[in-house]
Parts: structure tokens; sequence; C-alpha cells
């Protein structure tokens, strides 16, 4: 299986993406999926190359037009099961599964 | 006749004799068969009376020379070794009692060179647990486990296989079959196996490598040769029920039915089919991952111990590596009926690997020892290179995801030695990454990127080991090196955690209980708005100096640039902003409102709990932030905290993750 490559941004990549990033590496372990949570803040996170970017709603908007790969937003940080739902379609597809 | 293709010339008969220490009598006796084969084959003896004889050849004189090394048995005189596999193999395929007599006439030579030849037939049938059996009356028979008899015979013929002839041979149609394959087989019945073979590989698109195929049709015809006298072989192999090759090998036997007319029995079956799942050791790994063995065996379970043991060793995440985990599975599985049978696919990249990957290889060998402890016998190491390549190759795939781990090579008296010691540390342990070679001095500036240091030089550095070593690295020194490159594995994940830090922690990982305390948490503030309520969060920190009334100023900043991205979830905000010099060493408080206030989170207003937080370049908060998120994955915890009034209780119930 390919190891996705995953990205937690927040406005400087040393808080809150770290943060999310536990949580996405919990996800993914929780689904057996082989992935790589990088956190990076918002001015590099369009440069940086990854599967997939996490990100909060406020700057869902701003990076959306930054970036070509799936961007997913999510509200609650801490909520286990919004970043389930919200990114497994999208990496059953990547993986093409 | 070699002897008179070289000389060219009229040669005289003493002088022939004299070459080969025989009387001229036996000479003359031979010169007249060599006259007749000439005769056939293109040539002409040319008997000068007085002079001697001279060869003379129509065609090219390489060309005799290559008909002469395919003689048949017939036609020359056999060395002692082929004499006795010749009696091996007469005795083997006929399946009855063979007489003395019987046996003389086949290999054409005296009753009592073959008295002679049974004593060596004899101890090398004993030496493959076999009997030479005396059946009175009758003369001799081979006696004993027929599968062991037909590897024997499998291993007669391929013995004097030229593998990559045969290959041409078979590759390129049209091209004669090498003489000494027709004297076994018949002709037709060769080429009849062989095209059965190639369709099963095209209807079952299971590519065989050459020298697998090969050797499964002979396999094949020994197997043909063995049944037709009646003998079966005895050990049935469930293993292989329900794997692909069953019914590759079930569709075999239909056409060998077919073909041949001849049975063939469930067991018979399940031998070719072993035989298949021996011939994948030959395919290329990525073709492997993609096929799943089906196993009945403890085989996966030995697969995990390797894989876990390699894991524990690496300190890489391998037991969810799907392609090291079958590609590994696939070669076990037939890996584990060799070992069991104490037989060794030889392993042509065995030097190259140990001297590669020595590390790798080490490791391989001791992943195995639960399993040697369990078969009661060594792991050859041909066997354990091809478990060190699977696991190299799943060490590469994986290793990408951590650091390299890497030394410094220090020799205070200059760069020559220092250079000579990198060259062998490079050529000795590739897995080891030598980032530079430098003096003492410069020590300061790779000191937060290296795992060790390796010097000539007997000295001690403050924070880190030193290897001492000769520039030569002796074999003790290089172990030396190995078990600081496996505990440096070991703590990888977590030094890669702890990366440099600039505070007086020295790079130690900070935790939860290390930045809250009662100083920094306070409960029911009253804050108007968030701008007040990250100010008073922050100030706490200021108060501390952890952080510059700046950074207070910096994380109010980031929350109009950038939005209230910082409420991460309902009720609770998380502010920081970029590490920076307004930051004098990684912290955090927290308070809770009296009144909540809005952020401006669609999703998450309002706020009731507003962490601050500060981190310094690198992640050596990690920790921190780890037990952190375990909190704050609570709802009940969030309540807690919101509800209560008591501040020693609100620190207990945050530490306590």
């Amino acid at each position: 299986m390919k190891k996705l490559k995953i990205l937690a941004v927040c406005g400087f990549g040393v808080g809150s993406s770290m943060l999310l990033k536990m949580n996405i590496d919990d996800v993914m372990q929780a689904q057996g999926i082989r992935a790589e949570v990088e956190t990076a803040d918002i001015m590099t996170a369009s440069s940086v190359n990854a599967d997939l970017i996490f990100t909060s709603k406020e700057l869902y908007g701003q990076l959306k037009d930054k970036v070509t790969i799936p961007l997913i937003e999510i509200l609650n940080f801490m909520d286990h099961k919004e970043i389930e739902g919200k990114c497994m379609p999208i990496i059953r597809e990547i993986l093409g599964q | 006749m070699l002897f008179l293709l070289k000389e060219r010339k009229t040669v005289s008969t003493q002088k022939i004799a004299d070459a080969f220490g025989v009387s001229r009598r036996t000479i003359r006796y031979d010169l007249d068969l060599v006259e007749e084969w000439c005769a056939k084959n293109q040539a002409t003896l040319v008997r000068s009376p007085g002079k001697g004889v001279r060869l003379e050849t129509a065609t090219q004189r390489n060309q005799l020379e290559r008909q002469l090394r395919n003689l048949s048995p017939q036609d020359r005189i056999l060395t002692e070794e082929e004499r006795v596999r010749l009696i091996l193999q007469e005795l083997i395929a006929s399946g009855r009692p063979m007489t003395l007599d019987h046996l003389s006439q086949r290999i054409q030579c005296s009753r009592n060179t073959v008295i002679k030849m049974m004593k060596i037939v004899r101890v090398r049938l004993e030496e493959c647990n076999l009997e030479l059996r005396i059946v009175t009356g009758k003369g001799y028979q081979v006696a004993g486990n027929e599968s062991v008899i037909r590897r024997l015979l499998f291993d007669l013929y391929a013995e004097r296989v030229d593998w990559r002839k045969l290959a041409e041979f078979f590759t390129k149609k049209n091209q004669q079959l090498p003489s000494y394959l027709a004297q076994w087989f018949e002709d037709d019945e060769i080429d009849q196996v062989f095209s059965i073979l190639m369709e099963a590989e095209e209807i079952f698109s299971h590519p065989i490598a050459d020298v697998a195929f090969i050797n499964l049709t002979i396999h094949i015809l020994v197997a043909m040769e063995r049944i037709r006298i009646g003998a079966e072989i005895e050990l049935p192999d469930t293993q292989v029920v329900n794997t692909s090759e069953m019914k590759i090998a079930d569709w075999i036997v239909k056409k060998i039915r077919a073909d041949f007319g001849l049975e063939m029995s469930p067991t018979e079956t399940e031998t070719i089919a072993m035989h298949l799942l021996g011939a994948k050791l030959f395919r290329r790994i990525d073709e492997l991952s993609e096929t799943v063995v089906q196993t009945q065996d403890d085989t996966k379970n030995w697969v995990e111990e390797i894989i876990r043991y390699f894991e524990e060793e690496t300190g890489l995440q391998l037991m969810d590596d799907q392609q090291l985990h079958q590609s590994l599975m696939l070669h076990m599985k037939t890996a584990m009926n060799r070992f069991r049978r104490g037989r060794v696919a030889k392993n042509p990249y065995l030097q190259e690997i140990k001297n590669k990957y020595p590390f790798v290889f080490q490791m391989a060998k001791q992943s195995v020892q639960g399993l040697e402890n369990h078969l009661g016998r060594m792991i050859d190491e041909d066997e354990i290179g091809y478990i060190a390549l699977h696991l190299r190759v799943a060490y590469e795939r994986n290793a990408g995801r951590g650091t390299q781990i890497t030394a410094l090579v220090i020799c205070a008296s200059g760069i020559a030695t220092s250079e000579f010691l990198k060259m062998r540390l490079e050529s000795l342990l590739p897995e080891l990454t030598v980032i530079d070679t430098c003096s003492v001095q410069d020590y300061e500036i790779y000191k937060d990127r290296i795992h060790f240091v390796i010097s000539t030089l007997d000295y001690e550095l403050p924070g880190v080991d030193v290897i001492h070593v000769s520039p030569f690295l002796e074999n003790e020194e290089l172990m030396k090196i190995r078990e600081h490159m496996i505990q440096a594995a070991k703590f990888r994940q977590i030094s890669d955690m702890t990366a440099p830090s600039k505070s007086e922690n020295g790079g130690k990982e900070i935790m939860l209980k290390d930045v809250l305390h009662a100083d920094v948490v306070r409960l029911n503030v009253e804050a108007s708005d968030w701008e007040m309520a990250i100010r008073e969060a922050g100030t706490l920190l200021v108060a501390q100096k952890s952080i510059e009334p700046a950074y207070i100023d910096n994380m109010i900043t980031a929350i109009h640039d950038l939005g209230p991205y910082i409420v991460i979830m309902p009720h609770v905000a998380f502010a920081h902003a970029r590490p920076d010099e307004t930051v004098n060493e990684s912290c955090m408080s927290v308070i809770t409102l009296k009144e909540p206030v809005e952020f401006g989170s669609e999703a998450n207003d309002p706020v009731s709990i507003v962490f601050a937080f500060a981190a310094e370049t690198g992640a050596s908060h990690m920790k921190a932030l780890q037990d952190l998120a375990k909190f704050l994955s609570k709802p009940e915890n969030l309540t807690f905290l919101m509800e209560c009034e008591d501040k020693d209780l609100a620190l207990n119930k945050l530490l306590e993750y």
C-alpha cells in the first residue's frame, strides 16, 4: 500500500497544527493507513509536496486557491470522528480502493 | 583424438604411447576405434606406415572437438566418476534388480570393474540415506524413500546440465537438443513436456524463470520415468492444496494423462505444485508482492517474529508494511520446507549482501534464532542472505520516515587519517551516514546533527558517545560501532522528536507538567472580548519571563491576519504565534473565562477556555502537546475545567495525562 504524505497546516506550523497532526495520526493508525503526517505553516504549505492537506475552516479559504491537492477543513481538531468522516472517502480514492 | 587434433602433423605411435603412458599395442587398438569414429564424423585418420598417424578433418577442428566432448558412453572410455553415475542412473531407472552382467553390458566394462564400482555406489547411496539392496538371484536394487531417490536422479541429470546452453536450447526453437539429454530421455518426450509447461505458463499467466523451467521439466520427466516403473511418491504435501500453483499442477497432470496416457496420483500433482512454488524464488520480488499465499502451517508466525525482531532493532514501524509481509511470507513458505528437509537454496549474492549490508545481515541472522531453536538446526547463511534481502528492501522503503543514523568522524591529527577512516566506514557500514570529517574544534557545529562520534583519539566529549577506533577499523571496533547504531536506531524516533533545543533543558523533551503549574493557571477570568482573553492568558507567561510582551501582540495579530483558526474545538482557543526571538522558552498557560467570548469562529464559538502557547524552534514541546491532546480529547475534561472553581483541582486534572 502506498504511504500517504499528509500535511496538517496552521498559522505557524508549531501549535494547533501539531495538535491536529496527533489526532490525524491516531485516526490513520486506527484505520490502518500508512501515512506520514507533517505540520506546516500556511505560507509554506502550498509548496510542500503532499497527498492531502488538513487545516482549519479559517485557513481553508486562504489555502484552497493555492493548492491542487485535496484540502480538508476540520472544525474540531480534537474530533476523531470528524477527521475520519471527512478524510477517509478521499484517502480511499487516492489509494484506489 | 584430442591429442592428434592438437598435434596437427603426423605423430608416431610410440610418441602417443609415451604421452599416455601405455603400450604401443594399446594405442594401435585404440586407433582402430578412432578410425571407426572418424569415418562417421567427417574426419579421416591418415596412417603413414613407418611414420605414424595424422588426423584430417573435413570440418572445422573446433567443431570436431565439440563432437568429441559429447561422445556417448558407448563410444568412449569412461572415468570412474562417470561409471559410478551411470550405474546409479541405470539402477534407479530400471526399477528392477540388475545383475552384474547386465550392468557391465550397459556401461560397457568388465564385471570386475563393475564390482569395484559397486563399492563406491553403495557409499554414495548411503550418503543420501538410500540402500543398495541385493536381491538373491536377481542382482542389485536401490531402495529407500521415493522422493530421495528422485532427488538423486534429478541431481544426476542436473549436475551435467549446462544451464546456459539448455536455456538457449529452450528459448530458441530449431536448435539441437544437447546430446546428454537426448540420451537420457526420449527426444519427443522432452519436447512434449516442454510445450505443456509453455502452455501452462500462458494459460495461467504464470511466468517461470528459465532455470526453474528446466528444473521443472527434468522433474516431470523424472517423475514420469518413476511412475512408469511403478514407483509412487509417498509424502503428501498438504500445504499447497489451496494455492494457485495447485491449479496449474492439476492442469499439467491432465495434459500429461492426455498426451502420454500416464496417470499421476494427487500426491504427484502436489509435488509438481511444490516445484512451481519453489520456482517463484527465481522471480522478481516486486512480482511476488502481488501474490498472497495461503498457509496452514506456522510460517506466518515465524515471518511475524522476524519482522518484529527487525522492527525492534531498527525502530522502524514495519508490522503494517504489507509488501514486506507478503514477500517474506512467500519466500518463507518455500524456505521453511527447505529448512525442514535440510536443503539449501544457494545464494549467489551472499558475499555481496554480507559486504554491503552487514548490519541487516546480522539482524536477519539474529531474527531467525527462535526458528533455529524450533527446527533444532542452524539455518544456512545462504538462506539468511535471502531474508536479509527482503528486510533490506523494507528498510530502504521505510527508513525515509526518520533520519539516518549519522556519525561524526574526528581526528585531531588532520584530514588524512579521518578521510581514510571515513572511506573505511562507508565501505564497511553503508547504512551509516558519515556527515563530515573535521578537527575536534569543529565538533560544536555538528553536535546537534549526529548520533555519536567516531574518533581515532582517546578523549571524551560532553553529551555524546565517542567510539574510539584505529584508522584501520578492526573487526571488534566495527562491532562496537554496529552496537551503537542499533542503540541509536532504537531511540531514533524519540530523539527525532526531541531535536536540538536552545533552552537550558539541553534538548530534553518537555512534558506538560514541565510547563503547566499553579502560576500559569487562572480560573474565572473576566474578559470583555477575545483580544483581552488572549492578553490575560499571555500575561501569565510574560510574568515568568517565558515570553516578551511582543509575543502577545503577535498572537493577536495572527488572528487578525489568519482568522480565528486557533479555536481548535468547541469552547477552546489555543493561542500561539511564530517561534521567534520574543520566545525565551517553550511555555503554556491556561485560563477559564467567567463569561464566554466570541472569537468569530462559526463552528466553535463561544470560547470559555483559552490556552496561550509559545514554542521554541524545533519540536521539543511535542510531548507536552501530546499530553494536552489526550486531555482535550475527552469532552468531560472540558466540562470539568469550565466548571472548576479550584485551581489545584484543575491543574491536577490537566496533568493527569
